[in-house]
């Protein structure tokens, strides 16, 4: 036991030591995080309204101030911007133009004839349609409010945890997902090899310690190391961007059977892959797809369907949902049978990495 | 019963084989090595040192033949010898991020009783280095620390496997030293080297090893005065008429340009030098130097295989 408990002691001095290994488990998910979040998530500026309210009078006002009291559009008064030019440079996704006689047509016709407002927009941004069609709504209240009809049916939307889930709650788990695999993998092919290739196991073995003590000692090491790190990224990403995701318990066992998964994929590949860099290559070649197919960074409904079948097989896919059911959602039925999967290919994994792992050379 | 007892032997090695598929990197070798020792494996990369040192480590295992460490056998005992022997590995290195104090009690903890690691760090000289990460060590100072680590458990038998390769004059000179300091604290000593000098200057016994097989065994004086075809007489840049009269009175001189080189029979070496010698006075002859070269373990080795040692 003590002699577990001495490698454990050691190895946490050791990892913390080498700033390399902070970067991978502390820095990298945050670069990650913040990285795929602005570039994909960070498209709040197309549902940005400009306009330019070329009438001033207290009609258009209201008709603008209702129009911001909406809350889905932000407003930007584009009075001295050539906001044509703009829009065919795809700087801006929508504008709006209320002419100069809007408010005096709607008040000298009384009704019988409409005071128009142009809206331009850009079809190839996704977010435009939406604009459009607030703009609609934001009209048709006014017509109904000008003429006193009454309202027969009003919509309550409700935001719900699935639906109102906005890019950076989706991308949250995936990023946990991803650092539970490139951590356990990298560390365990990394370190294994390198012990490996300069001797240090040659030399273990020729001491008490077996090597399942060692591999014993070195995956409760990594296990720590992993929660650890996801604590990081969870209090930062709390800190940051006011996501509160839930523990527990099916989001616990999550996160040690997958790093117990990826540990044992990375054992597996330097038990038969002896060259250090080759073996790092292996792993490499393996989870770096995986990354980009699991529904990690963008869901696996948007991906092509021959992406969709990748995303099937592969582990991280049931990774990265089952930490979302658990614990952005709140799906727990959704998240269990992840978790089923996980351990059956976690158990396999590991079961066959720690069986074949031995330093006794031939 | 009685030869058991007397022989004093700390391992008994008897007609060990080690193959790889075909290649046999060990033929049926045997030998003993006796309590307080220092026995050294020589020979040159390839000739099965590592090999048989590392199956003796319980790092590999045998094909055939049998292997008592300190009456033990090494097959059936293993975790028994593992706690008795201390080891150097070939290309030694332990953990590159802690220190040489975190690194020698990690090892000591380890076993189930250890020597305190501050007494280890002294008597090798480390205490200065005591606080230094293992990456940042030169290669004398990796190789002390190697030692230090090879005696945490307070072995009785110490195997150091090609302690000194790679070191600049200065490191190995430390390193020897730190050799013979174990003997005199009663360790027995196996080492392996294919330095003919590390040979010479540490072993009390000495095995030639080539192709898997044991070619000489004895005392490195015994081998040299076996094997290594006696010493010779050099007389450099002698004047032709000396050449002339030399190899009249001692046809079977070698003359190589200007230099005369006489073998020295092991039985009247004297003789035969003080026959040249007087030859040159004699006459008035012209040489510039005269000494005598001592044959080495190199010279062994050559003679026996035909082969340089490194």
């Amino acid at each position: 036991m003590s002699r577990i408990t001495t490698d454990i002691k050691y190895s946490f001095k050791e990892t913390f030591r080498d700033r390399m290994n902070i970067f991978w488990m502390f820095i990298f998910p945050i670069v990650l995080f913040l990285l795929f979040g602005y570039i994909f998530g960070g498209q709040s500026d197309s549902t940005t309204l400009y306009y330019q309210d070329n009438d001033g009078s207290t009609m258009s006002n209201t008709f603008i101030q209702s129009l911001g009291s909406t809350g889905a559009l932000r407003l930007k008064d584009g009075s001295n911007m050539d906001l044509e030019k703009m829009l065919k440079e795809g700087k801006i996704a929508t504008y709006l133009i209320i002419p100069g006689n809007f408010g005096q047509i709607i008040q000298q016709s009384g009704g019988t004839s409409s005071a128009g407002v142009n809206m331009y927009y850009d079809k190839s941004k996704p977010t435009s349609m939406a604009v459009v069609s607030v703009v609609q709504q934001v009209a048709n209240g006014f017509n109904m409010k000008m003429s006193g009809a009454h309202e027969f049916i009003t919509v309550n939307s409700q935001e719900a945890a699935t639906s109102g889930m906005n890019y950076f709650d989706f991308l949250l788990p995936g990023i946990l997902a991803i650092t539970i695999m490139s951590s356990a993998a990298n560390m365990s092919v990394g370190t294994i090899t390198r012990l490996r290739s300069i001797g240090v196991f040659r030399k273990l073995s020729t001491t008490p310690l077996s090597s399942k003590e060692w591999i014993a000692s070195r995956i409760i090491t990594l296990t720590v190391l992993v929660i650890l790190s996801l604590a990081v990224a969870l209090f930062l990403a709390s800190l940051a961007f006011d996501i509160h995701p839930q523990i527990n318990v099916v989001s616990l066992l999550l996160v040690v059977l997958g790093t117990a998964l990826f540990a044992g994929f990375g054992i597996l590949v330097a038990n038969f892959v002896k060259n250090e860099e080759s073996a790092m290559n292996a792993v490499g070649v393996i989870t770096f797809p995986l990354m980009f197919v699991s529904g990690t960074l963008i869901p696996v409904e948007n991906m092509p369907w021959f992406l969709q079948y990748l995303a099937k097989i592969s582990p991280l896919t049931y990774l990265s949902e089952g930490l979302r059911s658990s614990m952005i959602t709140g799906n727990t039925g959704d998240a269990v049978t992840d978790l089923a999967i996980i351990a059956v290919i976690g158990i396999v994994l590991f079961g066959l990495g720690t069986a074949t792992f031995n330093w006794k050379e031939d | 019963m009685m030869v058991k007892n007397m022989t004093n032997n700390v391992i008994e090695v008897t007609s060990l084989m080690k193959k790889y598929g075909d290649f046999i990197a060990v033929n049926d070798i045997s030998f003993n090595i006796k309590k307080g020792e220092i026995f050294a494996f020589l020979g040159p990369n390839g000739a099965g040192k590592t090999t048989t040192v590392e199956i003796m480590e319980c790092l590999k295992n045998l094909t055939i033949g049998t292997i008592k460490i300190l009456g033990l056998d090494i097959r059936k005992n293993e975790m028994e010898v593992k706690k008795k022997i201390g080891v150097l590995p070939q290309d030694f290195n332990v953990f590159e991020w802690l220190t040489v104090f975190e690194n020698i009690d990690y090892f000591a903890q380890m076993y189930p009783a250890h020597v305190d690691v501050d007494t280890l760090i002294e008597m090798l000289s480390l205490t200065e280095k005591k606080g230094t990460l293992f990456k940042d060590l030169s290669g004398g100072l990796k190789q002390r620390v190697g030692i230090a680590i090879a005696l945490v458990n307070d072995p009785e038998i110490v195997f150091l496997d090609e302690p000194t390769t790679g070191l600049d004059p200065k490191a190995r000179r430390d390193v020897w030293n730190a050799i013979k300091e174990l003997k005199t604290r009663g360790k027995t000593v196996f080492l392996t080297t294919h330095y003919m000098d590390e040979a010479h200057f540490l072993a009390d016994q000495v095995n030639v090893l080539h192709n898997g097989r044991i070619i000489a065994e004895g005392t490195p004086e015994d081998l040299i005065n076996n094997h290594g075809g006696g010493n010779t007489l050099i007389m450099r840049k002698c004047s032709a008429n000396a050449k002339n009269e030399i190899i009249k009175v001692i046809p079977d001189c070698e003359i190589e340009g200007d230099d005369i080189l006489i073998k020295l029979p092991e039985e009247d070496g004297m003789k035969c030098m003080s026959k040249a010698l007087s030859i040159v006075n004699r006459n008035e002859l012209a040489c510039e130097e005269f000494y005598v070269k001592k044959t080495t373990l190199e010279d062994v080795f050559l003679n026996l295989t035909g082969d340089k040692l490194s």
